[in-house]
C-alpha cells in the first residue's frame, strides 16, 4: 500500500477512550536530531529496539554540514529545513529519547500523540498500530517557540519531562496548540 | 540549466563564515537602511528630490507635535536599520552606504560586528540560444516552474550545501560600544513605540537595529536561539 493509499484514522476515534481528548498530534516531515550526554548526532540514530515501518521513509535531503557534524550552538539546528526536531537528554534511557527512537524508525508514518491521559507514538492509519504508550502526567510543560530563518518564520512546540528530556518539533499552529495541552492537562 | 539552490542564513555563517567559537547573537537583514543625516534623504541620496520641500515640512511636523496628532499622512514604515550622525561622511552613513550597495546581513557574534555578504557565484556558461516558438515556449515553462516552485529543491540523500558568505567588512571591540535596546520616539514609523538596539561609533555616529516591539519572533532578525512565544499573541 502507498502512501496515497492510505486510510488514516482519527486518533480521537480509534484511540481515546470515552472521556479522553486529543490534545495535540505531530508527524515528522524530516529528520530528529537529538543531544544525549552532550553527543549531538543528526539526523538521530534510535537506541532502542524498535517496530519496523512498513514502508521506506519519503525521500528527504541530508542535515548541512554544520549540522551534522555537531558544529553549531544553541538552537541553530532549528535554521536546518531537513530537520523537523530535536531530543535533549543527559542519557539514553530518558523518555525524549525513546519518542526520538521511534519517531526516526517510523518517519513518514509514526505520529506523535498528546491526549488527556496519555503519551503515545502511533501509525495512525488503518491498521491503527500503538507503537509505544506512556501516562501523560510524563509531561511536566509544553510551550510554544519562534524562530525566523532565511526564508521564512518557524514555530516549534517543546515538551519538557518529568525525567528532565525534551523535545522539540516544528508546529506550525505552536500558540494554539500549547495552549491546547497547558489547558487539557492543567499546567 | 538552474543554479542548485544552496541555503543562507545562520548556517551558512556558521559553515563557512564562522569561527568554531564564536556565538552568533544575532543577524539582521541588510536591506535599505534609512539615513537620519543631515543633506542626506531618508534612502541615503544626496540633493533635492521633486517634493522634497513638502516632505521635509512633513517631517519637522513629525517632530513637533505630539503622537495623538493625525497629520493626515501615514508615518513611514519602520526601518530594520537607521544610520544617524553629523554628517554623510559620518562612520555610521559609510558603513551603510556599503551595506546598501549588495544584500547581505548585519551579524554581531560574541567576537565581532560585521556586514556579511554571499561570495559572488561564478558566471554560469551561456544558455545555448534555443530559436524558434518551441524553443521559447520551453523557456517561458521553465520560468513558470521556476516561478511556482520557488526554484529548484534541495536533493534527496545529499547534505543540504550553503552559499559561502565573505566579511564585507567587520569592526572588533574598540571600534564601536554597544549602547542597549531603547525605544525611539521620533521620528514616528507605523510602529507607535519601536525598540532599536544602538551602536555607537568612535566618531559619535549610530547604526540602531530594529528589534521589536512586542513578544514572538523579532521581524528583519535570525537568531542561533528558539525565542519563546505568547500564546495569546497571534503574530
Amino acid at each position: 500500500m502507498t502512501a496515497a493509499q492510505r486510510i488514516e484514522l482519527d486518533p480521537q476515534l480509534a484511540w481515546c477512550h470515552p472521556g479522553e481528548q486529543l490534545l495535540a498530534r505531530a508527524r515528522p516531515a524530516g529528520h530528529i536530531g537529538s543531544t544525549i550526554a552532550g553527543e549531538t548526532t543528526a539526523p538521530h540514530r534510535p537506541r532502542t529496539t524498535t517496530p519496523e515501518a512498513t514502508e521506506p521513509p519519503p525521500p528527504a535531503p541530508l542535515p548541512t554540514k554544520a549540522v551534522a557534524e555537531g558544529r553549531f550552538h544553541d538552537d541553530e539546528w532549528a535554521h536546518d529545513p531537513s530537520i523537523w526536531g530535536w531530543a535533549y537528554a543527559d542519557e539514553p534511557g530518558r523518555l525524549a529519547v525513546r519518542l526520538a527512537d521511534l519517531l526516526t524508525a517510523g518517519r513518514g508514518e509514526a505520529t506523535l500523540l498528546i491526549s488527556s491521559r496519555r503519551l503515545a507514538v502511533a501509525r495512525t492509519h488503518q491498521p491503527f498500530t500503538v507503537w509505544f504508550e506512556a501516562d501523560v502526567r510524563h509531561v511536566r510543560a509544553v510551550r510554544p517557540f519562534g524562530l525566523l530563518t532565511a526564508d521564512r518564520s518557524l514555530d516549534f512546540l517543546r515538551a519538557d519531562f518529568a525525567d528532565g528530556s525534551a523535545l522539540v518539533w516544528n508546529a506550525p499552529r505552536a500558540r494554539k496548540e500549547a495552549k491546547t495541552v497547558r489547558v487539557g492537562l492543567g499546567l | 540549466m538552474t543554479e542548485p539552490r544552496r541555503l543562507g542564513g545562520i548556517l551558512a555563517l556558521r559553515e563557512t563564515w564562522c569561527r568554531p567559537d564564536e556565538k552568533i547573537l544575532w543577524c539582521c537583514d541588510g536591506a535599505k537602511p534609512r539615513f537620519d543625516v543631515p543633506k542626506a534623504n531618508p534612502d541615503g541620496t544626496t540633493g533635492r528630490k521633486p517634493g522634497s520641500a513638502i516632505m521635509g515640512a512633513i517631517a519637522v511636523a513629525d517632530f513637533l507635535i505630539s503622537d495623538d496628532a493625525d497629520t493626515g499622512n501615514g508615518p513611514p514604515t519602520t526601518p530594520a536599520v537607521i544610520a544617524s550622525g553629523p554628517n554623510v561622511h559620518c562612520e555610521a552613513a559609510r558603513l551603510a552606504y556599503t551595506a546598501a550597495a549588495e544584500p547581505g546581513l548585519w551579524v554581531l557574534t560574541s567576537q565581532r560586528f560585521a556586514y556579511v555578504a554571499p561570495v559572488p557565484a561564478p558566471e554560469p556558461p551561456p544558455l545555448p540560444q534555443e530559436r524558434g516558438l518551441l524553443g521559447k515556449l520551453r523557456s517561458k515553462a521553465e520560468s513558470v516552474r521556476t516561478f511556482v516552485t520557488g526554484g529548484p529543491g534541495f536533493t534527496a540523500g545529499e547534505p543540504i550545501p550553503v552559499r559561502a558568505q565573505r566579511s564585507v567588512f567587520e569592526l572588533h571591540g574598540g571600534q564601536f560600544t554597544a549602547a542597549g535596546a531603547a525605544i525611539r520616539e521620533r521620528p514616528r514609523f507605523t510602529d507607535p513605540k519601536p525598540v532599536f538596539e544602538k551602536f555607537v561609533f568612535t566618531d559619535g555616529s549610530t547604526l540602531e537595529f530594529h528589534t521589536g516591539p512586542g513578544g514572538g519572533v523579532p521581524r528583519h532578525r535570525l537568531t542561533g536561539r528558539l525565542l519563546p512565544l505568547d500564546e495569546q499573541d497571534k503574530g
